[in-house]
């Protein structure tokens, strides 16, 4: 087991260093000059200009840079932002607000996507499981920014529900109508997988074996059908908090929350490098680290896995 | 051993050979037709009410891409602002933007880029899954952890955020790149962080069929590893990929709209559903002239939904077995 | 179909008194196949089972005999149900009975023994655990109380250090090990009746017979009923009172036991009969005419090298010794406990043995022996680690040239094991066969189809099978066209890893004659891989026992036979069910009923 763990980190390091390092590259391939966009309009002479690169290591190799940053990085010091704050001031306001809207979306799709996709699952081809499928596909295909100006004119506007915006002081309530929007294209995915693993399990050999022992289906499909479906939907999930914090811009974007997604997004319009690659890599970071807690939730569930 | 005595309905019973006639051991059936398995598929496929659904979208939208003029005569380009906002009127089913263009006229020209991002970005990822898998799953050794790794390092960016920032690294090399241009940044910035899903995939089947006895039985023909990995190995392993590659077609033309609503898609001089929708979103915070979005929207939503019913169709073609998974 | 008068129930009959546990009248099964189509599977079943008995049904896939076992127990898969009949649990018909009615039977009353073991214990749950389930399920014991029943229980199904595998997950068991949990499983709440769906056919022989045996005397001390399904007649006629021969779904003989299995009289029991390889003693044609081929073959073969060896690039001597394997060798290294740490495993240790020209050399030994592994080093899919595979006197290590490489593997081909998996799906029949000739660039488009409807003539397939797809021809159909694959390039020597294994009794008593016919035909010598001792029988001249890696013993056929000299041969010749069992009128051999194709 501690092998398997140890094993799970040193895979890790290439991706995160890979990751950061094709951030990083795409990042400072970007044409223009980032002192002068650092400084603005102001003209400054050649040597503020060489104490700002050598402040920044501009003045360095690429690979040093890129390692230099990694090096700070570990450290949680990205450097600081045009207007002189420091970078991870800005990401310790705005992580906790994606944090707190992922987790409540991975609830939302959890809670549903599990409830309905064993259900459907259990009823395999009957009205509740066909009905099931034709709105996941209808979820699938309607554009995530779409269903957000919808639910935001409907339940924000026109009901007035919910908060329009969620703005700088964020609740959780106020953050409920866009971790529902968040929640939706992922819960239908988590639907579908639940109601296929649930479905293929009711055939298992083993399900059959418990069958024959006597136990009432009530015991069957608690011991042996829903553990061992909920395997790979609880890895599915645990991926997914990664991809929802990543995924947020958008919804961030059109419920004007404060979170990383509209970060990552202003700092690029505003060709703020240092920003973009420093919120690209604590994404990259809680991928990994949910990619860790996943394979543990793996080995926890499965023993096949814990005493490989 | 058994006692000599026989119980009540245990006697020696030994059915008449009219009532079970023998037939001959491992007889070849006379009436098949012969059917490759990609036939069958298709005429599974073609049982299928999910196929001919998507069918008809599918074919509806060829049509519209491929003479818009016979839906609109009106010029998407074309903007008045006099006519901002008016409703509809005749040949101006939807009424008019903001800008005063016709929507009807925009939504049916805008088909062209959203289905062009759609099919190329799957072409190129399903090219480069197919390939890189292939060779990863095949192959072994250190090429197999080279591409694996390179996959996951790529799985670990999340894409949107990858994508604006590609797009915006482009925008500012070459910010003057007309219709083909434009589409092509999208699907290299959609291509470049897609590939590994269907590298992973393919690399997983192409594991599976190579433990298979008949890739055996070809190498001890004499068969090169080459001959090996592209008449049996890849044909055989196609299967899930294209299922996954009819619906990530869809998932590509969402991705598209999503990067032009964040204004890092096409730019705005390209007639597309996601630029539409990116005008719209004005209109729909006040709740008024809503045709402006619906009316892309709904045409999207459609297209996506027909390419993920075609997939959900392949599916079930492919794998009766695993019916609707 | 209730033909005998005395499947009437008469409670008061001379027998005595005793009423039967179960009685099944005019058992039908259909499989809803269709929005209004039903599949009968199963039709006019009738079957008797008194407490305590052992009774078998005996069929071939398909033959319906799990359909009836799952339709006592109520456990039909998918769209199957009950259509008629009867199926009387003493004395109150279950056949459509409530769910809950069932339930409440099951475990307690009737208890199962699936026929895969890797597949039927949940890998979530301890072993432990899903036996106390049945305990408290069953109202029979819980918590600590059922916790010790547990352990007794796997102590009584014969698994050692019951105490601690109680504790471990099915996947750290054997397959044996987790077929005795199964049987614990089974037995756990004391039903009268246990049904045994092929409880053995997944293990190896020797194992199968420790856990039949034991199985034997539990049920026994308990006085169980068991209902077994098999497919191998030898070991029902072995184990079982009362013997049922089901065909096609219906059943077309039924009796004492040993009065069928000694004077069959339907046809198709009596093709059982002939055909069971545990029962046939002979090999299928007499040491004479062995003796001929033999000659033939070494003959043709010296033809051949002389005109060779006119040729500069002579690879043909003609010995008369085809293959000879010198101290063959492979260790794989896997994956230990640590990091970095790998451990060798020896699969293969120091195995010398030679095939002889125009004869049957079998490798018989149980799995993880070693003898697939030899199979493919000698095919050359496999690199030996040490050792030597010289093919007709020329080390096959020593031809550098691609092409020499080319002629050296057009001698010697594979047949392998798995009918399913041994053809590309996607290619035709036609295609298939012709891959090798294509390959290898050899004749017009015109010569190779002629050439393929000579190969189909050889293994008796029509010619209207060429356009045809593999999934449209049966297990045994598949394994003809993957010999006549092997055979189109005109090989030497054939190499059968588990090439009948995985068919029906009949089909591969079908397929062993094929092969010794074109073995007479084209002079062709085997190297035989199976885990079959009774098939090695009827087919070898010269048989190799490996086991762990090594040989344990390589002699002709009749002297393994008749007189083993290692303890290990002996325990897989004692396992062979049903091998003591006396033949009466039919002979295997000198009137073996008509098993061949018949269109």
């Amino acid at each position: 087991m501690a092998w398997y763990i140890a094993r799970r980190l040193l895979l890790m390091i290439p991706v995160i260093l890979g990751a950061t390092f094709i951030i990083y590259a795409l990042v400072f391939l970007r044409p223009g000059d980032p002192v002068l966009n650092l400084v603005g309009d102001k003209p400054i002479g050649p040597d503020v200009k060489a104490a700002i690169e050598a402040e920044y290591n501009l003045d360095k190799p690429f690979l040093v840079q890129w390692l230099l940053f990694l090096k700070d990085a570990l450290t949680f010091n990205f450097g600081i932002n045009f207007s002189g704050e420091p970078v991870a001031a800005e990401i310790a306001r705005a992580f906790p607000v994606t944090a707190t809207l992922a987790v409540m979306a991975l609830a939302i799709e959890a809670v549903l996507g599990i409830g309905l996709g064993v259900v459907a699952g259990l009823r395999r081809n009957g009205w509740f499981d066909s009905s099931m499928l034709l709105v996941t596909l209808v979820m699938l295909a309607i554009p995530i920014f779409v269903v957000g100006f919808v639910f935001q004119l409907v339940f924000g506007v026109k009901l007035g529900w919910a908060d329009v915006t969620v703005g700088g002081d964020w609740t959780i309530g106020s953050l409920l109508l866009p971790a529902i929007v968040l929640a939706i294209v992922d819960l239908a995915y988590t639907l579908r997988l639940t109601r296929t693993s649930v479905a293929e399990n009711l055939l298992a050999d083993h399900v059959r074996t418990a069958r024959a022992k006597g136990l009432p289906n009530r015991l069957v499909v608690r011991n042996h059908v829903l553990r061992n479906s909920l395997v790979p939907v609880v890895t599915y999930l645990g991926v997914n908090l990664g991809t929802l914090m990543a995924g947020a811009v958008v919804t961030e974007g059109i419920f004007n929350v404060p979170g990383i997604g509209n970060l990552a997004f202003d700092a690029i319009s505003r060709g703020e490098n240092t920003t973009v690659v420093s919120v690209v890599t604590v994404m990259v970071l809680v991928y990994a680290l949910m990619s860790l807690v996943v394979d543990l939730l793996y080995a926890l569930l499965d023993p096949r896995i814990r005493y490989a | 051993m058994p006692e000599s005595v026989t119980r009540p309905g245990q006697a020696r019973f030994v059915a008449s050979l009219e009532e079970t006639p023998l037939q001959a051991v491992d007889a070849v059936a006379s009436d098949v037709v012969p059917e490759s398995q990609w036939k069958e598929a298709w005429k599974r496929l073609r049982r299928s009410v999910l196929f001919w659904i998507s069918a008809v979208i599918i074919l509806g939208l060829a049509i519209v891409i491929a003479f818009p003029g016979l839906f609109t005569s009106a010029d998407p380009n074309y903007a008045e602002l006099s006519r901002s906002f008016e409703p509809p009127s005749d040949g101006h089913p939807f009424g008019f933007t903001r800008q005063g263009a016709d929507v009807w006229a925009r939504t049916v020209y805008g088909a062209r880029a959203s289905v062009a991002v759609g099919v190329l970005t799957t072409l190129v990822v399903v090219v480069l899954g197919i390939v890189s898998g292939a060779v990863a799953g095949f192959f072994g050794g250190w090429v197999d952890s080279l591409i694996s790794r390179l996959a996951d390092i790529f799985l670990a960016i999340p894409l949107l955020l990858a994508c604006i920032v590609v797009i915006s690294v482009i925008n500012n090399a070459w910010p003057k790149r007309g219709f083909w241009g434009s589409i092509l940044v999208v699907v290299l910035a959609l291509s470049l962080f897609a590939w590994p899903q269907i590298t992973r995939q393919m690399r997983g089947a192409v594991l599976e069929i190579k433990s298979l006895e008949f890739i055996d039985a070809a190498s001890a023909i004499g068969a090169t590893r080459m001959r090996n990995l592209v008449r049996h190995v890849v044909p055989n392993a196609l299967a899930p990929v294209i299922v996954t590659a009819t619906i990530s077609l869809g998932v590509f033309i969402v991705a598209e709209a999503t990067l032009s609503f964040l204004g890092l898609g096409l730019p705005s001089g390209v007639v597309s559903w996601g630029n539409d929708l990116s005008d719209a979103q004005n209109e729909v915070r006040s709740g008024q002239h809503l045709s402006v979005m619906w009316v892309p929207a709904t045409a999207l939503a459609l297209t996506v939904l027909g390419f993920i019913l075609l997939g959900e169709a392949v599916r079930e073609a492919l794998d009766p077995k695993a019916s609707r998974r | 179909m209730t033909a005998t008068p005395t499947t009437a129930p008469s409670r008061s009959s001379a027998s005595g008194a005793e009423a039967p546990l179960l009685e099944v009248r005019g058992l039908d099964v259909a499989f809803q196949t269709g929005r209004k189509e039903l599949t009968p599977a199963v039709s006019g079943v009738d079957l008797t089972v008194y407490p305590g008995q052992t009774v078998a049904i005996v069929g071939e896939s398909g033959s319906g005999k799990s359909t009836t076992a799952h339709a006592i127990i109520g456990l039909l898969p998918g769209t199957g149900r009950v259509t008629g009949g009867q199926i009387l649990f003493e004395g109150a018909d279950i056949a459509q009975a409530r769910t809950r009615e069932m339930v409440a039977l099951r475990g307690a009353s009737i208890g199962l023994v699936p026929q895969d073991p890797m597949s039927n214990l949940n890998p979530l749950w301890t072993v432990g655990a899903q036996i106390k389930e049945s305990l408290t399920a069953n109202g029979i014991a819980s918590g600590k109380a059922a916790d010790r029943r547990v352990v007794e229980l796997l102590e009584e199904a014969g698994l050692p250090d019951a105490q601690r595998r109680a504790k471990q997950y099915p996947h750290e068991f054997s397959g044996g090990m987790r077929q005795r949990a199964l049987i614990a499983m089974g037995l756990a709440a004391r039903p009268k009746l246990l049904i045994a769906d092929e409880p053995t056919s997944a293990l190896d022989v020797t194992v199968q017979k420790q856990i039949l045996d034991h199985l034997d005397t539990l049920t026994d001390d308990l006085g169980v009923a068991v209902l077994l399904i098999t497919h191998d007649l030898g070991l029902a006629a072995e184990r079982a009172d009362h013997l049922v021969v089901m065909y096609k779904g219906q059943i077309v003989e039924s009796g004492p036991a040993l009065e069928i299995l000694q004077d069959p009289h339907h046809p198709y029991t009596q093709r059982l009969v002939a055909s069971a390889p545990s029962l046939a003693s002979q090999r299928l044609s007499s040491l004479q005419h062995r003796a001929e081929v033999r000659e033939q073959a070494v003959q043709a073969a010296e033809e051949v090298a002389s005109e060779v060896a006119a040729d500069a690039a002579a690879i043909g001597k003609g010995l008369d010794d085809v293959i000879t394997v010198e101290n063959l060798t492979k260790v794989f290294k896997l994956p230990g406990k640590g990091p970095f740490n790998k451990v060798d495993f020896l699969a293969v240790d120091d195995v010398s043995f030679s095939l002889r020209r125009g004869t049957t050399t079998a490798i018989v030994g149980e799995s993880g022996s070693g003898k697939s592994t030899v199979a493919r080093m000698v095919l050359g899919l496999l690199e030996p680690t040490s050792g030597t595979v010289k093919f007709d006197g020329v080390d096959v290590e020593d031809i550098r040239g691609k092409s020499e490489r080319l002629r050296l593997r057009r001698r010697m081909q594979p047949i392998f094991q798995n009918p399913y998996a041994s053809l590309d799906p996607l290619f035709s029949i036609y295609r298939s066969i012709e891959e090798p000739l294509r390959t290898h660039g050899i004749g017009t488009a015109k010569e190779r189809e002629a050439k393929v409807r000579d190969l189909l003539d050889k293994v008796s397939l029509p010619a209207s099978v060429m356009s045809r797809f593999p999934h449209e021809l049966s297990g045994g159909q598949r394994q003809r066209v993957a010999i006549a694959r092997a055979l189109a390039l005109d090989p030497e020597v054939v190499i059968c890893d588990e090439a009948v294994s995985a068919l029906d009794v009949l089909v591969q008593a079908q397929i062993l004659t094929l092969l010794n016919d074109l073995q007479a035909e084209l002079g062709l010598s085997y190297l035989f891989i199976t885990h079959d001792l009774a098939v090695v029988r009827q087919i070898a001249d010269d048989v190799l026992v490996m086991q762990n890696g090594q040989v344990v013993e390589a002699a002709p056929v009749e002297q393994v036979f008749s007189s083993p000299e290692q303890d290990y041969t002996r325990a897989l010749l004692d396992a062979i069910p049903g091998g003591s069992i006396p033949l009466g009128v039919v002979e295997a051999g000198d009137d073996l009923p008509d098993v061949t194709l018949e269109d």
